[in-house]
């Protein structure tokens, strides 16, 4: 959700007079800033949070590149972290990579090296990655090759070959 | 079958299965979905659990769990089997309930150890004490036999069997019908003692019995098999026949696959058929 939510607020942020550029011409990054935070809010509720350590972005286009990126999604108690995040905000996407970090309630660490959302996919957004996954949680291991998770359904499939193993915690 | 214990605490909180977790368990299967708002996990594909020496496969496994994760049941899908050293177990479909700890298998079951193999309509295993029910069960048993050195095969048909491992013991109720080589018995329950190799060397019938061995006949209350000799000993107001010959007593001692048939404090009657007169010329 908040991978959704922060190219919107970037947009927001750096909307301004468009500026006259060659048409033939990809246009470099004419905005850059370091030590970015954002704060999205439902209502009175704080939902989310977003730093990025630097954000590059077209204003012509809606292309960006984030470095350091983190999103701290609070409804959901968890927190997604990237190296490198780049997107498009027209299309509502971003792709996450150099080690992708989800850190979930009660120890839960997801690791994949690539992983993206698209806002578009279905009714409220997927995420994806075909790179390895891993998840570890207290008692629980998870690899797999893959994996797609619909953010509607709350459905998550995690591509073959797929290994759980679950061991035993001290009393 | 600890084997399904075991897939039942994959998904469990691990506060539920702390007790229960010392080992590792291992799923592997070609993929995982997990259906966060219906609470089911389904893993589809060569599905593969490993714990310790138990080996459970089948074509899909779905857990189901509630709201704190905890796992209400499993249903494992297509071409179940569960391998645990010499112990197997195979069906169609197999549903455990990790509340009562039950497993139940459907589709043609089958369950071995060792020599023993039985099939029926359905199995129920319950985890823990090691407890086997089977509906119209059809076990067979080979065991080896002292009296001519080589294995002895018994068959066994019965309404329900129930197998207590712990106790080395297994029970067979309703229309049970058991055979040896050429000694067959009837009675409503008979039950099995094993030893530690798992081998049938006494079997108890009672309520009711009835023997046959080719010509010989015996019918009494009860009827104590010595598998290990061959030797059917039948007691409460037994009665026997052997050819011609209706004899009634205490005991009736049949020796499996020979002509002896003894009657202790026996009452015989010989049946004499009267020679059919010739026709007068």
């Amino acid at each position: 959700m908040l991978l959704r939510l922060v190219p919107i607020w970037l947009l927001a942020a750096c909307a301004g007079a468009p500026a006259e550029v060659p048409a033939d011409q990809a246009p470099p990054s004419d905005i850059s800033l370091q030590g970015v935070t954002a704060r999205v809010w439902h209502g009175p509720t704080l939902r989310a949070q977003a730093t990025a350590a630097r954000l590059d972005f077209q204003r012509q286009g809606s292309l960006f590149v984030a470095t350091g990126a983190r999103a701290v999604l609070l409804e959901r108690g968890a927190t997604v972290a990237a190296p490198r995040a780049e997107g498009d905000l027209s299309a509502h996407q971003v792709e996450g990579s150099g080690g992708v970090r989800l850190l979930g309630r009660d120890g839960l660490v997801g690791t994949t090296e690539r992983a993206r959302f698209d806002g578009q996919a279905g009714d409220e957004g997927a995420a994806s990655s075909r790179s390895a996954v891993a998840v570890e949680a207290p008692g629980l291991k998870l690899s797999a090759s893959g994996f797609q998770f619909d953010v509607k359904s709350q459905q998550c499939t995690f591509e073959g070959p797929v290994v759980t193993s679950l061991r035993g915690t001290s009393p | 079958m600890n084997a399904w214990l075991v897939l039942a605490l994959l998904h469990a909180s691990p506060d539920a299965g702390t007790a229960l977790l010392a080992r590792p368990v291992e799923i592997s299967a070609d993929k995982l979905t997990v259906l966060n708002l219906q609470q089911r996990a389904e893993y589809v594909g060569h599905a593969r659990a490993v714990r310790d020496s138990t080996i459970v496969t089948c074509d899909a496994l779905t857990v189901f769990y509630d709201e704190k994760k905890n796992v209400e049941r499993i249903e494992a899908n297509g071409h179940v089997e569960a391998v645990d050293q010499d112990r197997t177990a195979k069906g169609e479909t197999a549903q455990f309930d990790n509340r009562t700890g039950v497993l139940v298998v459907h589709g043609h079951p089958e369950a071995t150890q060792g020599s023993r193999r039985v099939t029926g309509s359905e199995i129920a295993f319950t985890t823990g004490i090691d407890r086997v029910e089977v509906k119209d069960a059809h076990t067979v048993a080979d065991s080896e036999t002292a009296m001519k050195g080589g294995l002895a095969r018994v068959e066994i048909d019965a309404d329900r069997l129930v197998f207590d491992s712990d106790r080395h013991q297994a029970t067979w109720t309703g229309h049970v019908k058991a055979a040896r080589g050429t000694t067959h018995l009837s009675s409503p329950v008979l039950t099995a003692h094993y030893d530690e190799q798992g081998a049938i060397t006494h079997v108890l019938a009672t309520g009711g019995v009835e023997v046959t061995d080719q010509d010989k006949w015996a019918r009494g209350q009860r009827a104590d098999f010595d598998n290990l000799k061959g030797l059917l000993v039948v007691t409460g107001k037994p009665e026997a026949r052997q050819g011609t010959s209706r004899m009634k007593g205490t005991r009736v001692t049949f020796v499996s696959g020979s002509d002896t048939l003894e009657v202790e404090n026996a009452t015989t009657v010989v049946e004499v058929k009267p020679k059919a007169k010739a026709p007068r010329p």
